[in-house]
């Protein structure tokens, strides 16, 4: 891809026209500046988006975000919507990690009345109860029974059945914490068997839970319908529906490459593979990766109940609904909904929904002021809380970014710095770093990511969100 | 010669290249690859396991072999380092693998992808290179 390649279509908005290639059925749409085109125009990220663009029943134009990099298939930070009921569904358009996304707890606790001993014990008591997934066992062993009530019911199930967290949780997560139309029967017995043990746990890789402190409040209405406040201590979990999930994805890209010849489609890159949401084959997809997708708010339910246990522990006069979950956000799905009176599959691959005011599937609380997104950076730097817009909707499918995005590939990180010298950085700063390998945690190092602080600004210009509070960390647990 | 693998630069994903003297020793030298990611191990391995798949050709049968050992190694907590008997043709492999318990599980990989496949004949040897959501 070239530059003159692109037009300029508005403020942080480039386009692709879809006379650009004969395959294309639909505008590629990338909201970024010219600092963060440039990183996209390196590599295959702009053709991968516009391999998206070729998927059948595809509408309106496919969406790059400000995070956008390479991927496999869909770029990560790509959103496509395909016409309800015919346009295709599309397993790479939603990733391995099904329901990877993220939860911010906010605690009454504030950052200047804990002192650096009590901030460490508070760290090293969430990494303590927080597995990461390299033992043997999560926090909860299911039978068989209960293993499917968690795939069909989601988080819901957990709070009521269990016991394990507050109804508070699930009204404050996004679809309540499950997605409608999930059967475990189209989930496979080798999925369930990965992910039976791995409940609660959080995983390798980017997967984290951070705890933080309020550092800049930019919307004070956002912000106070939220509940947050300058200083006060949130905690942000990152994790998704770990081997079940990768074992879902695995199974459907597989079986609907088997099918693309029958139903006439060719794609670009196989990775795409897909099938019409109105076959068999995309029926049982849709109805899995539900499965999967409450899976994995069910495991973030129930790592922020493992959170919220150690803070009433360790601080007594905490009561846990002081412990709230400000909101909880799917990046890795596809969801059916609906835009200008037409239903339409959106694919966010490494994006997050970013609904505007007064959509009544969000907490009536947060009606008047959008719904609330999370933007976490890199280790060392900040997190983001924003508030989706109306713009959103119009102009992206309701979506937003999902991260800082990286800018540089694990191997080359670990190349420019050493864990165990990443750690000292990272504890001269103020910031207690828990991470089983030095490897695993100079794969993540800030560098290795971009400028949060520009895809923030870029989001905010291009209408998609706006920036209502900045997170700064003072602790980091990784897997 | 000895069959070789080296990751390759890729800005979020793992990219790995194979080169080995036959098809077979690729799937072989893809086993263990996969194996070492899986963490620490410890104690004899276990009993010969069989595997059977079946695919429209070989580089898609290189994938459905490393998502089936990477399935298999999450499940059993296995690292499947030891494989025989490897039967393969342009649509079918059949093969024995056993693999050792894994103390602490370490593997980042979510599974092989279609992303960018190959395998082929280059020069004296075989190459593939497969793409791992990680």
């Amino acid at each position: 891809m070239r530059r003159q390649d692109l037009n300029r279509v508005g403020p942080n908005v480039y386009e692709v026209p879809s006379s650009f290639r004969a395959d294309m059925r639909v505008p590629a749409r990338i909201y970024a500046d010219e600092d963060l085109l440039e990183a996209m125009l390196a590599g295959e990220t702009i053709t991968q988006l516009i391999n998206v663009s070729t998927l059948p029943g595809v509408a309106g134009a496919v969406c790059g975000m400000p995070d956008m990099h390479e991927g496999y298939g869909f770029p990560v930070g790509g959103v496509a919507a395909t016409a309800m009921p015919d346009g295709v569904v599309s397993p790479g358009g939603v990733g391995f990690d099904i329901n990877c996304g993220v939860r911010l707890l906010a605690t009454p606790l504030r950052r200047k009345d804990l002192n650096d001993s009590q901030a460490e014990r508070l760290v090293h008591e969430i990494s303590r109860s927080v597995p990461s997934g390299t033992g043997k066992e999560g926090p909860l062993r299911l039978e068989d029974r209960e293993l499917d009530r968690v795939l069909a019911e989601g988080s819901r199930y957990l709070v009521r059945a269990k016991g394990l967290g507050l109804e508070a949780d699930v009204a404050y997560t996004e679809s309540q914490g499950c997605l409608p139309g999930a059967d475990p029967s189209k989930v496979s017995q080798r999925a369930k068997d990965r992910g039976r043990d791995q409940l609660g746990t959080m995983g390798s890789g980017n997967h984290f839970v951070e705890v933080q402190q309020v550092d800049k409040i930019f919307d004070a209405e956002a912000a106070a319908a939220m509940g947050l406040a300058e200083g006060q201590v949130t905690v942000l979990i990152h994790s998704g529906s770990r081997g079940l999930g990768h074992q879902v994805c695995t199974d459907y890209v597989r079986l609907m490459d088997t099918r693309l010849a029958a139903y006439g489609i060719t794609l670009p890159d196989r990775q795409l593979s897909c099938a019409p949401a109105s076959s068999p084959e995309g029926k049982d997809y849709l109805a899995a990766m539900a499965c999967a997708a409450n899976f994995a708010w069910s495991n973030r339910q129930l790592i922020g109940q493992s959170v919220r246990q150690v803070v009433t522990r360790l601080f007594p006069n905490v009561r846990p609904e002081e412990v709230r979950v400000v909101y909880d956000v799917a990046h890795n799905i596809a969801k059916v909904e609906e835009y200008d009176g037409k239903r339409v599959c959106v694919h966010r691959k490494g994006a997050t929904r970013a609904f505007g005011p007064h959509h009544t599937e969000m907490p009536p609380d947060y009606r008047a002021i959008g719904q609330p997104v999370f933007i976490p950076g890199s280790m060392g730097t900040a997190s983001y809380v924003l508030a989706g817009m109306d713009t959103s909707d119009e102009r992206a499918w309701g979506s937003t970014c999902h991260g800082a995005g990286r800018s540089l590939s694990r191997t080359a990180a670990k190349k420019k710095i050493g864990g165990a010298e990443l750690r000292r950085e990272l504890e001269a700063k103020g910031i207690v770093v828990r991470c089983p390998t030095n490897a695993g945690l100079a794969e993540e190092a800030p560098f290795a990511y971009k400028d949060v602080e520009r895809v923030a600004e870029v989001v905010e210009r291009a209408g998609l969100a706006r920036r209502v509070a900045r997170l700064r960390p003072f602790g980091v647990i990784k897997g | 010669m000895r069959p070789v693998s080296r990751s390759e630069e890729h800005v979020g994903e793992w990219k790995l290249t194979i080169l080995a003297d036959t098809p077979e020793e690729v799937f072989s030298e893809a086993a263990r690859v996969v194996s070492r990611e899986c963490g620490p191990t410890r104690g004899e391995p276990g009993p010969w396991e069989h595997i059977a798949l079946t695919a429209r050709d070989r580089e898609t049968l290189l994938v459905d072999w490393l998502n089936e050992l990477l399935g298999r190694s999450e499940v059993a907590w296995r690292a499947y380092d030891e494989v025989r008997e490897i039967k393969l043709s342009d649509g079918s492999l059949e093969a024995e693998v056993r693999g050792r318990p894994v103390t602490s599980w370490r593997s980042p990989l979510k599974a092989a992808t279609y992303h960018g496949l190959q395998f082929a004949r280059e020069g004296q040897r075989w190459k593939a290179v497969v793409l791992f959501d990680v």
